[in-house]
């Protein structure tokens, strides 16, 4: 495992989208989903313009007015007509701020159902594997949090536009003024920009240095709330422990947290300094201005805010850079989940007679090997697989049988050999049609909070066969349980999505499997240990309902109770990735063999002559 | 879905007021005073400075227009000038060292909620943490203290605003005041139009905004469900692609119906109130404008009754808007205060037990119903489990074998009977004390995403152990052979939650583990309930036949669905709805002919 954890953690690919490149994507997904939200985007920036000019522009013209003694009417045109405009530019703000601030987030939420339908389209293979997971919680980031990757990409695009805008028409303004004053401002803030930078790199180490601590405490916060711990807790008093670690790690956290408080508090005091060189500078410019007549006292108001107008603009635009930048790197990895390969389309169908024929399989040297392993895990296997015949798979854990399911059913692809079908290579079939042709029931079941019916016919409620769900609940032993809830077969499962939701136990939920199974009806059945977590009666039921609906299907069964052996045909069984023996029961018994040697362990105990000890 | 829609609906009716929110406040700020004192002195220091500096800009740029139009004196100019800038330089220095330490308070804050939080979830009664409402409202405690209210330093931001908008509002009020008192009325009309404005369109956000929330825990659910590959199997070999991604995409457009009425509502509100500000813009430009014409007030006095206008409704706005969220911040957070409220009725008394003697535990006639249970889960249990003996606790799923071992564990207590542990009630002895005789592996236990070594240790109050004994215990719990093949040891972390070194155990190694820590807890008295579930025959052999010495001279109780482990145990207890229908040796249950007979045959025929 642990030369395993390092594979994982290859260096960085290089090849990553560019920011310009991402922000096409994002745009282009917009374009995509929702066109009105380019023009609300528009809509906002041309009115955050206003909003930010008007208010420069509004005192010079009415106080220069008054002051020089003009007309009353001249004063209120100004004021109302400016106010007018004002008032336009508010309106046309709060309209497009709600429709972009929503729109935004609906289209967020597209992007995430693209990368939701990405992980059911992917490989299947890819999906169990840890890169795989460490990308797309990567890539995730990108969609996850309100005013981060994607979105973060419209909020700064939007807003550097309108930045941008302000710079230009306040520049304008200003330099009309003292070209000198725009040069030394820009010169303050490239000092500014400095020191941030600088700040920023240390800040960046620190943060970097406390990750970990952070990602303790989360664990510790959920874990000392965490009810399912509560019994161990109570009876192994781990309460010290815990909160002992809960507090270590928050000394911690303080400290390191603290070091980048400070340092903001640094960087804050230089900028303080820097701006009261700034408005030093201002005041200076202005006030020789007007003391020597060349403007007026309405103008020093506009020039001043028009100042700040316009340092305001210069660092959101600088902000607005580095945002994007950051948000990209989200969007990059986000882009690059997508490009994983998905289940290889194509291949032809499989043909209908495979469903009404029982089917047998070939394995031919088949091998299969995990990412980042360095043993296969099913070695060289030549195996077939009867038509119509029931076949137990055993095995010690870690033996490769559950592999060798995945291989059958085409989760996973050989990593060598080939697996025949009726005697035609499995690859040459389109893969989800091949899916079509197993039932499976997997050792840890898996209920979604949908309806009952959902849950057995695994399609939309709209195209349920309803008697047919009944019938196979009946006959997996589950219909009494369903017929008395509420709703029947419309009752939800679990309390996800409805607060009257049913919770199944775990014996309920391999009798939900078996009927899913059932409804499927398909011509090969797979049961992977269902019977772990039942009791010895409920087990025996199993086994006999394995027993009668497997009929002229083609069943494999994997179990580590050897008992359920009985039932089947031939008895395969797994070794260190390979099948050492296979046989029917009584052959198996028959000679000393490795089933022989387990059986006898576990009939040991159960037979009455045992019990000298 | 409706009905539960409408009782959140009247709960939200009643809502909760400012004199409501004063008891959450007070304790709240009770639990802030013992955490740390300083932290009232810097938020009020904090709220007096942010109070008065905005008065710095109303006032001086104000002295240097009327003495540019005035005396155009350089020196004066430059004093005021001077003043202006330096005054605004410390304002900025002073607000940023404080800042600082209020962070560090805000931080120690939310770790001494989150430790109250977890320490109730570790120390309240065990029932509480098997009830649906409890859990919910731990998770609204949690949210209640998070990013819904910003915890203390939310509603401290809140109270310090309120603070600092009183003082620049009576500032303000002063300046208004001696230059133009009508303004005052104008602006406050103005002020209360644009809070009916505001209240009204909040109220419809929250309404809209909770359907919202409720969609998107619906959302969220759809595509986790997605990402996991347990489901992965599943969704694939049974095509349900469709059925899951129609799902989300129903969620996407049920939110952006809410966020319509959301938009709509928000932009028509939002527009009222802008016209609202524009029109007193304009009302004081033209004021101002005609005031100078007639020059009864200065361009200085002007800009200052400007600003100072503005100002005015800025801080008034504020204070009413910081109001509305402290009061629906409190709401939040008094979910936390009835989390942290839960009531205890467990009983508990002082008794000491000694962990080195052997113990003899009677149930006497106990019945037991969950809290709010109709029936009964256990019913007139009556057993003597002698010091020493290995008990075997068989039933089918649901006959009450884990409520059995609950009770015993002292997480519940009888609805009716009572349990004596050498013959005194065990409610009469310390919790802690009687529950350290128990050494017992649940069937859902959980570890630690510690060291191994931690995960065993922790248990003890002691640092620093020595490791023998540890690896003693997992070499005697048949973790052996794994132990050796693990390059740091005892000092593997379990599992990579937050450690990309980790070990991610299988079940049947995990439980081995947890069996480790249990003989290492060397307790009178062992349980295992369904220790062997994820094990392969092998390890199950090895588990059985070393059983003797994991547990040596102890008292066992052993439960399984596997009766051959019953040939172990030197007695049987069969449950079947809730009572002990059989008890006595195996060959004595045999001949019986009754439950246990047919669970022993239900699995012995395939081996015979």
């Amino acid at each position: 495992m642990s030369s395993f954890d390092k594979t994982t953690k290859p260096k960085r690919k290089k090849a990553r989208y560019s920011n310009s490149s991402n922000i096409r994507y994002v745009l282009a997904g917009i374009w995509e989903y929702d066109r009105l939200l380019l023009f609300y985007l528009f809509m906002n920036i041309i009115c955050t313009v206003g909003n930010s000019i008007l208010p420069v522009l509004m005192p010079k013209y009415i106080i220069n007015e008054a002051f020089t003694g003009g007309s009353a009417g001249a004063v209120i045109g100004f004021s109302v007509g400016l106010g007018g405009l004002l008032l336009l530019c508010r309106v046309g703000s709060s309209l497009s701020y709600w429709n972009t601030s929503n729109r935004i987030v609906t289209a967020r939420l597209r992007f995430i159902a693209r990368s939701g339908a990405k992980f059911l389209s992917m490989d299947y293979q890819k999906l169990e594997d840890p890169q795989t997971l460490d990308l797309a919680q990567r890539g995730n980031r990108a969609v996850s949090n309100y005013f981060e990757g994607i979105e973060g990409i419209m909020y700064g695009v939007q807003s550097s536009a309108g930045n941008l805008l302000t710079i230009l028409l306040t520049g304008a303004i200003v330099a009309t003024l003292s070209p000198l004053l725009i040069l030394g401002i820009l010169l303050l803030l490239t000092v500014n920009y400095a020191i941030l930078f600088r700040i920023s790199k240390m800040d960046k180490k620190e943060n970097d240095a406390l990750a970990p601590i952070w990602r303790k405490l989360w664990y510790l916060e959920n874990t000392v709330s965490n009810f399912r711990i509560a019994k161990d807790v109570r009876l192994f008093s781990l309460r010290h422990f815990l909160l002992g670690q809960f507090d270590e790690e928050n000394r911690k956290r303080l400290a390191g947290q603290s070091r980048i408080w400070r340092l903001w508090m640094w960087a804050s005091v230089a900028f303080a300094f820097l701006s009261l060189l700034q408005e030093v500078l201002l005041y200076v410019v202005l006030i020789t201005n007007v003391l020597e007549g060349r403007i007026l006292i309405g103008d020093f108001l506009m020039y001043a805010n028009g100042i700040h107008t316009f340092v305001n603009a210069v660092s959101g635009l600088m902000r607005n850079i580095t945002d994007i930048s950051r948000h990209s790197k989200y969007v990059a990895d986000y882009r690059e989940f997508l490009d994983l390969p998905d289940i290889p389309d194509g291949g032809e169908p499989v043909p209908d007679e495979l469903f009404h024929t029982p089917l047998s399989f070939e394995f031919r040297g088949v091998s299969f090997r995990y990412p980042g392993k360095e043993e296969d895990a099913v070695k060289n296997v030549s195996f077939t697989i009867r038509p119509g015949e029931r076949l137990a798979v055993v095995g010690l854990n870690g033996a490769g049988k559950t592999t060798f399911l995945k291989l059958l059913t085409r989760l996973y692809e050989p990593s060598e050999g080939e697996i025949l079908l009726n005697g035609k290579n499995i690859r040459d079939y389109d893969r989800k049609d091949y899916f079509r042709l197993f039932s499976p029931v997997f050792q840890e079941i898996q209920l979604f909070a949908f309806t009952v019916a959902e849950n057995v016919a695994m399609q939309d409620h709209g195209v349920i066969d309803r008697e047919k769900v009944e019938t196979c609940l009946r006959t997996a032993g589950l219909w009494d349980k369903i017929a008395a809830l509420p709703h029947g077969i419309d009752h939800s499962l679990l309390k996800v999505i409805e607060d009257d939701g049913v919770d199944l136990s775990g014996g309920e939920s391999a009798k939900l499997a078996l009927a899913r199974a059932l409804y499927k009806d398909a011509p090969c059945i797979l049961l992977d240990e269902p019977t772990a977590a039942l009791d010895a009666v409920s087990e025996e039921r199993l086994y006999k309902q394995f027993d009668g609906m497997t009929q002229g299907k083609t069943a494999l069964y994997i179990s580590h109770r050897l008992a359920s052996t009985r039932f089947c045909d031939r008895i395969a069984v797994f070794e260190g990735g390979r099948i050492i023996e296979e046989g029917s029961h009584s052959e198996l018994m028959a000679r000393p063999s490795r089933y022989a040697e387990i059986f006898e362990i576990q009939a040991k105990y159960y037979r009455e002559e045992a019990m000298a000890e | 879905m409706t009905a539960k829609k409408r009782t959140t609906k009247e709960a939200k009716k009643k809502g909760i007021t400012f004199k409501t929110a004063l008891p959450v406040l007070a304790f709240f700020y009770r639990k802030a005073w013992e955490i740390q004192k300083s932290y009232f002195f810097l938020i009020l220091l904090n709220a007096v400075l942010s109070g008065l500096s905005p008065f710095i800009n109303i006032l001086f740029p104000a002295y240097i227009i009327d003495e540019l139009i005035g005396g155009r004196r350089i020196s004066v100019l430059a004093g005021w000038v001077a003043a202006l800038v330096l005054l605004n330089l410390s304002a900025a220095v002073a607000n940023q060292i404080l800042s600082y330490f209020i962070n560090r308070a805000n931080l120690r804050m939310e770790a001494g909620f989150n430790w109250l939080i977890g320490n109730k979830a570790m120390t309240m009664d065990f029932r509480h943490t098997e009830s649906a409402e409890v859990l919910t409202q731990l998770q609204k405690a949690k949210d209640g203290m998070g990013w819904y209210s910003g915890g203390v330093a939310g509603i401290t931001e809140n109270l310090a605003g309120i603070l600092s908008g009183l003082l620049t509002l009576s500032g303000t009020l002063a300046i208004l005041g001696s230059l133009s008192p009508w303004l005052i009325l104008v602006l406050v009309m103005l002020l209360l139009l644009n809070t009916y404005l505001v209240s009204r369109s909040q109220k419809l956000d929250t309404l809209n905004r909770k359907d919202m929330i409720g969609i998107l825990r619906l959302f969220d659910y759809y595509l986790n469900l997605l990402k996991d590959f347990r489901f992965g199997k599943d969704i694939r070999l049974y095509n349900a692609a469709g059925m899951v991604l129609s799902r989300t995409d129903q969620y996407i457009q049920d939110d952006w119906k809410a966020r319509k009425t959301v938009i709509r509502n928000g932009s028509r509100y939002d527009a009222a109130t802008a016209g609202l500000n524009v029109v007193q813009q304009i009302i004081l430009y033209i004021t101002l404008g005609l005031s100078l014409l007639a020059g009864s007030i200065t361009v200085g006095e002007a800009m200052a009754l400007l600003n100072s206008a503005n100002s005015f409704v800025d801080s008034l706005s504020s204070i009413i808007r910081q109001t509305i969220t402290l009061v629906r911040n409190a709401d939040f957070m008094n979910e936390c205060k009835i989390f942290l409220e839960y009531p205890s009725e467990t009983v508990s008394g002082d008794g000491k037990t000694d962990p080195g003697k052997p113990h003899v535990i009677e149930f006497r006639d106990v019945s037991f119903r969950y809290p709010e249970a109709e029936s009964y889960a256990l019913r007139h249990v009556s057993l003597t489990l002698e010091a020493g003996r290995r008990l075997s606790v068989v039933g089918r799923n649901g006959a009450g074998k884990t409520t059995f071992i609950k009770l015993l564990t002292r997480l519940y207590q009888p609805t009716e009977g009572q349990i004596l542990l050498d013959g005194r009630d065990i409610r009469e002895y310390d919790e802690e004390a009687y529950r350290a005789l128990f050494s017992v592996v649940f069937q859902d236990f959980q570890l630690l995403s510690f060291s191994i070594k931690e995960n065993l240790t922790a248990t003890a109050d002691e640092e620093n152990l020595p490791d023998s004994p540890v690896v003693d215990a997992l070499e005697k719990a048949g973790f052996g052979e794994r132990l050796q093949s693990l390059e740091k040891g005892i000092h593997t972390t379990v599992y990579r939650y937050f450690d990309d070194d980790g070990s991610d155990f299988s079940g049947g190694e995990s439980q081995k583990i947890a069996l480790a820590r249990a003989i290492y807890k060397n307790a009178p008295i062992t349980i295992l309930d369904e220790p062997t579930a994820a094990l392969d025959p092998i390890a199950e052999y090895e588990i059985y036949t070393h059983f003797d010495n994991l547990i040596g001279g102890k008292t066992a109780i052993y439960i399984s669905h596997r009766l051959s482990s019953c040939r172990f145990c030197e007695r049987i207890a069969v449950f079947a709805g809730g009572e002990v229908v059989e008890y006595g040796t195996h060959d004595e249950l045999l001949a019986k002919g009754g439950e246990y007979t047919t669970m022993w045959h239900a699995q012995a025929q395939y081996y015979v």
